[in-house]
């Protein structure tokens, strides 16, 4: 690479460096608590654990545009993969070859299965009072699924299917109904009850750990195998 | 010196080296590494920062959490981008960048 | 003081693992030092009293984007060797 691109890059470098240290090193402390402010109104939230509570509750709507974000990178993603049809492409040669088989890997993957999504579960039910959540729970759902696809297994009828899309949709209009169920009482966007919040907000997680697992692995799943590449 | 603002600079050094290579490097992925980079500094800087002799507030930290999740979707996004392109041309870096 | 060091080493860590990921000459060599860092910012996190935050960036973070970038990078190598054919 030419000798004045790497100049320019490291003095940029060396720039925004001095920059943002000055900034962090003389930052002002700001006036108001906001944790003191969050633990105060952690009664009224329906969980637990705060953050939880940040995600679901006080800042919900970050949450919503969130999923959306993931919704949308996930149908990009499906729209640009191979037109085959689901059963032709898995029987291709070539995607075999990515395929590691194993009979550690296979049977691993058999013993996992069930432990994996045990954790998933548990994480989900755990994130209302300790550290876990509908995204760790999501994660775990994915790894699963990207540890099933490079042991070579496909669930060939799940690949393009209903469910699929099913579940991909789940989380995103399951939150959106229950973001603006509270419009049609008469309340703001997102104010659920104190006494229901509870329980919305772990039904909202649940769907939201399909459908975060579900997009992860089919962004995963999406690219491009060395058997189809067509211009 | 507290340890997060230990990591908050850390993050700083993270963001200013990513900028760095994302600007000195052609190659599409390197940049997508060098992004990723300069996202996760970001996130120390807005947690560490936040904690620096303060209790752990859990706003900063679910903000990153939210940020960690579309990190890993807009990755995903450009691989698969990438890769379409790649097919389609052969080429690891945008046309106007192959002069060199 | 001696969980200042720890930060400290950590940081340099961090810092160590960012810079081999960014100017590796070998791509794979990068993208494993890429999942290297995201492990070490796992524990960093755990160090700023975020364990949510931690979860989630050991397996989203370094475990699913570096999953995503090497089945890139492995598909890169396939792809190239087999023109060279």
């Amino acid at each position: 690479m030419n000798r004045a691109r790497v100049l320019a890059s490291v003095a940029l470098s060396v720039g925004v460096a001095v920059m943002l240290g000055g900034a962090v090193l003389s930052r002002t402390v700001p006036s108001f608590d906001l944790a003191g402010d969050l633990a105060e109104g952690i009664p009224r939230s329906g969980v637990a654990h705060p953050i939880t509570a940040v995600l679901l509750q006080f800042r919900s709507y970050d949450t919503l545009l969130e999923i959306a974000v993931l919704l949308v990178a996930v149908v990009v993603a499906l729209a640009l993969r191979d037109p085959r049809p689901a059963a032709e492409a898995v029987h291709d040669e070539a995607s075999a070859n990515t395929a590691i088989s194993t009979p550690v890997l296979a049977s691993l993957t058999s013993l996992l299965l069930p432990l994996m999504i045990m954790t998933a579960v548990y994480l989900l039910w755990a994130g209302a009072f300790q550290p876990g959540g509908a995204f760790q729970a999501g994660a775990v759902l994915a790894a699963l699924g990207v540890l099933w696809r490079v042991a070579g297994r496909r669930i060939a009828s799940f690949a393009a299917s209903r469910w699929q899309h099913v579940g991909l949709l789940a989380g995103f209009t399951g939150f959106l109904a229950a973001a603006t169920a509270p419009l049609l009482f008469g309340r703001p966007l997102l104010a659920w009850p104190s006494s229901y919040a509870g329980a919305i907000i772990v039904a909202i997680e649940a769907v939201l750990t399909v459908s975060v697992g579900i997009s992860l692995l089919g962004l995963f799943a999406s690219a491009p195998e060395p058997g189809d590449e067509r211009v | 010196m507290s340890a997060e603002l230990v990591y908050a600079l850390v993050g700083v050094i993270l963001v200013a080296a990513a900028f760095g290579a994302f600007m000195a490097h052609t190659h599409l992925l390197r940049r997508l590494l060098a992004f990723n980079i300069m996202g996760t500094g970001c996130f120390l800087i807005l947690v560490g920062l936040a904690q620096h002799k303060r209790a752990p507030d859990p706003v900063p930290q679910a903000l990153v959490l939210t940020g960690i999740v579309v990190a890993v979707a807009s990755t995903a996004l450009a691989l698969i981008l990438f890769r379409r392109w790649f097919a389609a041309t052969g080429r690891t870096a945008l046309p106007e960048e192959d002069d060199e | 003081m001696l969980t200042l060091l720890f930060d400290l080493l950590l940081g340099l860590g961090l810092v160590v693992a960012a810079l081999g990921a960014l100017w590796s000459r070998d791509l794979f060599r990068a993208v494993v030092l890429f999942i290297v860092f995201g492990l070490l910012v796992a524990l960093a996190w755990i160090r700023l009293q975020a364990p949510d935050v931690a979860l989630a960036e050991a397996a989203i973070g370094a475990g699913l984007t570096g999953a995503l970038l090497l089945d890139a990078v492995g598909h890169l190598r396939r792809t190239s060797r087999t023109e060279d054919e």
